[in-house]
């Protein structure tokens, strides 16, 4: 049983000169796989691949035994709503909404009636969880910490109970402890929710806490 | 609440300032040329309204605009007057009805209209309060007049004198207030009803006092001999003081100098029995050459051409206008769009289709300028609630 799949996948920008070939990628549930690589690489494009953003021009990209890779548009981000929680470097929190609406805003986007009361009561147990009292939520991204809004991020990540969680190097801004402490909560609540976690990441400390380490440039020269 | 409308809702909510710009801007450019067109149509259709209600005008040659606009709005003009007796030559002829117009004085600065009860019929009025004004020295006010300066029947108000330092002129008259007419939303509404007589008093071509026949004081007679068919003529002093009011006691010393088809007036409305009376009363009076006679609707509409031409130049501005305000508004949600480029990136990576990413920024455009009409709508239908009557509020032309 695997929880991502990569077979055989090649993808490129249009135009561009760079291309990106995995032979085989296999990651089982729940488990922690830290992705590390020099710029240009192709970390970025492989959590894209993940996400369904970007399509491959050739193999396949299978989450819990669905081919993403072949599934239409429209599912695709279906899907990646609904299954896939994701974790930028920039966090992209909306400036305009709540704290507790940028958690829900998985949900907004899925449409407003996905936003019930139950799941209203998830996000604020979610967000209590790591450490976002209910003054914190009604506040907006910019009047909270750099700390608070990454717990914002991963609570929005985390809101759908996605069984897949992407970071795109959710620590490249923050000194040391505070992604140490920032990874604690990732791990902890990926675990909690028996989510598979894959994360982009430069800082080499943090790599002995991952249960696996994929380097892309290993990665590719063995395709 | 959809999704979409939430984060449109929120976007909007945070970012107060930006959206009041815009929705104003909206309204703004949607209210002023609607409104322009509404009042400028409404002022148009009250002066032709008015113009058709009046057959025909009499008045002396010279300026048609002049005499039409003075006998329909009440203007202070400087046109030539004609005599009573051009009016009771037309009266003689029986071809309708005449009206006098006594005009060029003023009340608490408002214009005294010296006529007869024909005017009133003609305009379908009767007096809201009290009568209408029969006897010499009754006033009866229009609307506004009665509400700016809170009178009713049995009050009283003193006409303007023309030159207050000097005593040759009549003075002031105290004029009683008989009766009230209701609002008509026409130039009626701003004038004080008068007989024609009592118009010929303010003018000093009427006047009264003491009866020098009975007791006056001898040093205020200055001659008194016969005149050539023997009746006695007395020649009384300057300084002797005319009665300023007219009451019930002293209306009998009220009095007449020289010939009554000499009497003065401003114009005559006349009131034809029949098209070809006329026709015929039209032709006969422009055909002698001293007076004439318009038909003020014709008149009137000539007039509005010529000055709606201004229109153009108005609504040619108004456009300008709006689509310097559209340009604005574009160059807002433009920049507005750079700004957002990110969120809209954002959005996209996690999961919203580009569709929809283009929904939520045109859903508020489209909110915003429904927000905008619905203001202009707003401020359209106070506009037509506080100002009914275009014409009052622009003016008399």
């Amino acid at each position: 049983m695997t929880a991502v799949a990569i077979d055989g996948l090649r993808f490129s920008y249009g135009g561009g000169a760079f291309a990106l070939h995995i032979a085989a990628l296999h990651i089982g549930p729940g488990e922690c796989v830290a992705c590390i690589g020099p710029s240009g690489s192709g970390k970025t494009t492989l959590v894209n691949l993940l996400a369904g953003i970007d399509v491959p021009s050739a193999g396949a990209v299978r989450l819990d035994d669905v081919v993403l890779s072949q599934l239409p548009d429209r599912a695709r981000r279906a899907w990646r709503l609904a299954r896939v929680g994701l974790l930028f470097q920039e966090l992209e929190l909306l400036d305009y909404l709540s704290a507790l609406d940028n958690i829900l805003l998985p949900f907004h986007l899925a449409g407003g009636a996905a936003v019930t009361a139950a799941r209203l009561d998830a996000a604020r147990g979610l967000a209590s969880s790591v450490g976002l009292g209910a003054a914190l939520l009604r506040r907006r991204p910019h009047h909270l910490s750099q700390g608070e809004r990454q717990r914002v991020a991963l609570c929005r990540a985390l809101v759908t109970e996605p069984k897949l969680l992407l970071c795109d190097e959710p620590t490249g801004n923050l000194d040391p402890a505070t992604a140490n402490s920032v990874l604690d909560l990732t791990f902890a609540q990926a675990r909690t929710r028996g989510a598979t976690l894959f994360m982009v990441t430069h800082d080499h400390a943090l790599l002995p806490r991952f249960d696996r380490v994929l380097d892309m440039t290993t990665l590719a020269a063995a395709s | 609440m959809n999704g979409l409308a939430f984060l449109t809702w929120s976007h909007l909510r945070r970012n107060p300032g930006r959206t009041a710009i815009l929705v104003a801007c909206t309204a703004l450019a949607l209210f002023l040329p609607v409104a322009g067109a509404l009042l400028v149509s409404g002022y148009e259709r009250d002066l032709v309204a008015r113009a058709r209600a009046t057959p025909m005008v009499l008045g002396s040659k010279g300026n048609r605009f002049d005499l039409v606009l003075t006998a329909l709005y009440f203007r202070a003009s400087k046109l030539a007057p004609i005599t009573q007796g051009a009016a009771q030559d037309l009266q003689a002829e029986g071809n309708g009805t005449v009206i006098p117009l006594h005009l060029g004085y003023t009340a608490r600065q408002r214009p005294v209209v010296g006529t007869t009860p024909e005017y009133f019929e003609l305009r379908k009025l009767l007096a809201a309060q009290g009568t209408l004004p029969l006897l010499l020295g009754d006033a009866c006010v229009g609307a506004d007049v009665a509400r700016d300066l809170q009178l009713a029947p049995g009050g009283a108000l003193f006409s303007d004198p023309r030159e207050l330092y000097d005593i040759a002129v009549p003075p002031a008259l105290k004029l009683r207030v008989c009766g009230v007419l209701p609002r008509t939303g026409s130039a009626d509404d701003g004038a004080v009803f008068v007989d024609v007589k009592t118009g010929w008093v303010l003018e000093g071509l009427a006047h009264g006092h003491q009866d020098p026949q009975r007791g006056v004081d001898p040093g205020l007679v200055l001659r008194q001999d016969r005149d050539k068919d023997g009746r006695d003529g007395i020649v009384l002093s300057e300084a002797m003081i005319e009665y300023n009011e007219i009451t019930e006691q002293n209306v009998a010393d009220f009095h007449f100098h020289g010939d009554p088809a000499h009497l003065p007036l401003t114009a005559v409305l006349f009131v034809p029995d029949s098209p070809k009376a006329a026709t015929m009363t039209k032709a006969k009076v422009n055909f002698k050459g001293d007076l004439q006679m318009l038909i003020p609707e014709v008149v009137v509409r000539d007039l509005v051409a010529f000055v709606f031409q201004l229109k153009k130049l108005f609504d040619a501005l108004t456009l300008t206008l709006g689509g310097i305000t559209a340009a604005l508004t574009a160059l807002v949600l433009l920049l507005s769009a750079r700004l957002r480029r990110r969120e809209m990136q954002t959005l996209h990576r996690l999961g919203c289709s580009p569709r929809t990413v283009t929904l939520l920024y045109v859903g508020e455009v489209a909110f915003m300028f429904a927000l905008g009409a619905a203001l202009a709508l707003v401020l359209l239908a106070a506009t037509l609630a506080l100002f009914p009557d275009p014409a009052a509020l622009v003016g008399a032309p």
